[in-house]
């Protein structure tokens, strides 16, 4: 009992970081509809920071990965007193294919596209979609954000309380991020699942976790 | 006890009720209370709109109706009047009786637009009004409890159209076309209570109601001159004689029958000018001044209960063209500071040729009774959507905000749609979703593949893990496929949905499954 008691006190001094745990419950966050990443991100997609995910091309499985947490945030309220919320893709790839959006239960109703050509038209559009919570998510695909940009955007999602999610290219995981959380993302050896690499995360080593987004997306 | 409950006033008995339809349960009279009890209309007739609204001469003069051959009077002054002049009379008679007789058109437009004019300030009285020709109809059940009754809401209204310079006759009565008729025919008793209707109307003179002149001729040979008569006769027979038109007309005055009129909305336009003290090209100096007439505009805006949907601005310069802004509003707004926003987003993308001495802001404004955001009740979630679209499009262009639906279609490539946002038309969600794979990237165009040993390549090479599906469809429109759609998957893991074309061969890219 003594010791318990000394280990609580310890854990009370403010310079002390749990690594798993109470710290990351606390903080608000939407389920990510795969077990494994809610374990390794403690409890889901957190809520107003910037996430950014760092994979190379289109296809390896990212967009579904976003899926059911997307899908969750723009559904009304269970007791029917909240609206939905809306979204923002923001300089998507290819065309969002609308029927599969559907499938995944995404209302399309509420979801914004946003094309943007130049590269800084992209952050500028995604701190729009966030500045007087317009969206309670929004999505972008930037090729070569500055450290400022991102900085801003981060800025921008700690006041909304929105999901923000950046996706870059992986080459940029040696670029300086102000994001607490980077996560990359690449295909397993045997390419059945998709490896995630949590390079960073807010009161918590990195981990390594995988999840089987062709299971759920077939 | 129970029967004196009855008799207390119904606490919802002063709220607007939208005129309902007897139900298929009710009885006739218990449909009749249920519309009757809840409406009180006050008409507002103008007998002399067509001489008023025509540019002031010597008296006297007459209005004339008809073909430009058999012209006859539609109306005449007073001072014609008392020569001998009267409605229905020929030119030639008219100008026989008084030679210095001023003839004029009948002026429809102008008689409409003096009515909507008046409409705007009756709307002080009563959001639920209607026009006809020569009246106003205002619903006034809900507003009498803020005017102080019957009498004083009917006086203050009167005194309101007078000081435009109109004479009125007005009339009230529990329905529309009773209140109409008794205006008409200058019946200013109130009628307040359904029970007294039939009553009131029973004096009214066949003759005046407006009713084409086959029927009055028909009536006064059965020797029927006032309305008391005419309901005596028996339904079937009356019908018969008078039409189901004029009948229906007859049931809806009495309240036998709902009555369907549109309500009047205006959509108005405001403009409004100021000089700046010192041409300027500074958009601080250019946003005070704005903010100077966005604040009378809000002001106006908030007193009629409505907003403003788009503001065109106009900044004039010295020798040179104005520089025209036109600001949409996605959604009608009377809050000046986001309507400064706007304006101040549109002003500092705009390159000024030279400084500006004057801006004329022009605005249009929404209809009375829409939603509109008003200041101080904080953003709601679809108006802060409308202005992110709005800011959105301002930098990136029309076309590149648009929101997404899915297509009833077997071609992929049009399968889905860009919608234009926010959502007006929802797509068809109730489709049935495809019960087969569909990825969540499609290309815009497919992509030809590079084929080894009969497999298609894609990074590496392809193996097809489910398929084929064959879609084959659109003859109708020249665009016909007939495709063999395959999941795939390449070395790295990307899967990929690929197809052969099954008429002229080869291999396809067509989406990822991201």
């Amino acid at each position: 009992m003594v010791v318990r008691e000394r280990i609580e006190q310890l854990l009370r001094d403010p310079r002390i970081w749990p690594a798993r745990g109470t710290a990351c419950a606390a903080r608000a966050v939407v389920v990510t509809g795969w077990p494994s990443l809610d374990r390794a991100l403690g409890g889901g997609w957190p809520l107003g920071q910037l996430t950014e995910l760092l994979v190379d091309g289109s296809g390896a499985g990212e967009f579904t990965l976003l899926l059911p947490a997307l899908a969750r945030l723009l559904q009304p309220s269970p007791d029917g007193t909240e609206p939905g919320g809306w979204a923002a893709l923001v300089a998507p790839p290819h065309v969002p294919y609308a029927p599969a959006l559907r499938r995944a239960g995404v209302d399309l109703a509420r979801l914004l596209v946003v094309q943007a050509r130049r590269e800084p038209d992209v952050l500028w559009a995604m701190e729009q979609a966030l500045r007087p919570r317009s969206c309670a998510a929004v999505v972008g695909w930037s090729q070569a954000a500055g450290s400022s940009a991102l900085r801003r955007l981060q800025l921008a999602a700690e006041e909304s309380g929105a999901w923000v999610v950046l996706l870059r290219p992986a080459h940029r995981q040696r670029q300086r991020s102000p994001a607490p959380l980077r996560i990359g993302l690449r295909r397993g050896l045997q390419g059945q699942r998709l490896d995630l690499h949590v390079i960073r995360r807010r009161g918590g080593v990195p981990v390594t976790t995988g999840v089987d987004v062709d299971g759920g997306a077939a | 006890m129970a029967p004196v409950s009855h008799n207390l006033p119904l606490p919802f008995a002063a709220t607007p009720l939208p005129a309902r339809p007897p139900s298929a349960g009710t009885t006739g009279g218990a449909a009749l209370a249920a519309v009757s009890g809840t409406r009180l209309w006050l008409c507002l007739q103008l007998p002399e709109l067509p001489l008023e609204v025509m540019a002031p001469g010597e008296a006297p003069q007459a209005i004339l109706t008809g073909t430009r051959h058999q012209a006859v009077v539609l109306h005449c002054d007073e001072a014609a009047a008392r020569c001998g002049v009267c409605p229905g009379m020929s030119t030639n008679a008219a100008l026989a009786l008084v030679p210095g007789l001023a003839l004029h058109e009948r002026a429809p437009g102008r008689e409409r637009a003096a009515l909507e004019g008046l409409a705007t300030v009756a709307l002080g009285f009563t959001p639920q009004l209607a026009l006809e020709s020569d009246a106003l109809l205002l619903e006034i059940a809900a507003s009498l409890p803020l005017f102080g009754g019957v009498a004083a809401l009917r006086a203050a209204a009167v005194a309101a159209v007078e000081a435009r310079g109109h004479q009125v006759r007005a009339a009230m009565a529990p329905t529309a076309r009773a209140a109409l008729w008794l205006a008409r025919l200058g019946h200013a008793a109130p009628v307040t209570e359904p029970a007294r209707l039939a009553g009131a109307l029973a004096g009214l003179p066949v003759a005046g109601l407006g009713w084409p002149a086959g029927v009055q001729q028909s009536l006064r040979r059965l020797g029927v001159t006032r309305l008391g008569e005419c309901l005596r006769l028996p339904r079937d027979g009356l019908a018969r004689r008078i039409g189901t038109t004029c009948l229906q007309e007859l049931d809806e005055a009495l309240g036998r029958v709902p009555e369907v009129r549109p309500v009047w909305r205006d959509g108005v336009h405001w403009r409004d000018e100021l000089e700046l003290p010192a041409a300027t090209c500074a958009a601080d100096g250019l946003l005070e001044a704005l903010r100077v007439l966005l604040d009378r505009l809000t002001i106006r805006l908030r007193a009629r209960q409505s907003g403003a949907t788009v503001l065109q601005l106009g900044l004039r310069h010295r020798r040179q063209p104005a520089t025209a802004l036109r600001i949409g509003l996605l959604q009608p707004s009377a809050d000046p500071a986001r309507l400064a926003d706007l304006a101040g987003l549109y002003l500092s993308a705009t390159r000024l040729p030279a400084p500006v001495e004057a801006i004329v802001l022009e605005a249009g404004i929404a209809a009375a009774g829409t939603a509109v955001a008003l200041p101080g009740l904080g953003y709601d979630r679809g108006e802060r959507v409308a202005g992110l679209i709005e800011r959105l499009r301002l930098r990136l262009g029309l076309h590149a905000v648009h929101g997404l639906a899915a297509a009833p279609e077997h071609r992929p490539e049009h399968a889905w749609q860009v919608t234009p946002v926010p959502c007006t038309t929802r797509g068809a969600t109730n489709e049935p979703l495809p019960g087969k794979p569909r990825p969540l990237w499609l290309l815009a165009q497919p992509a030809a593949l590079d084929v080894r040993a009969g497999a298609p390549l894609f990074e590496g090479l392809l193996t097809l893990e489910r398929g084929p599906e064959r879609i084959e469809s659109g003859w109708w429109d020249g665009h016909d496929v007939r495709r063999d759609y395959y999941v795939a998957r390449n070395r790295r893991g990307l899967r990929a949905w690929v197809f052969r074309d099954c008429r002229a061969g080869g291999w396809y890219l067509h989406g990822l499954f991201g």
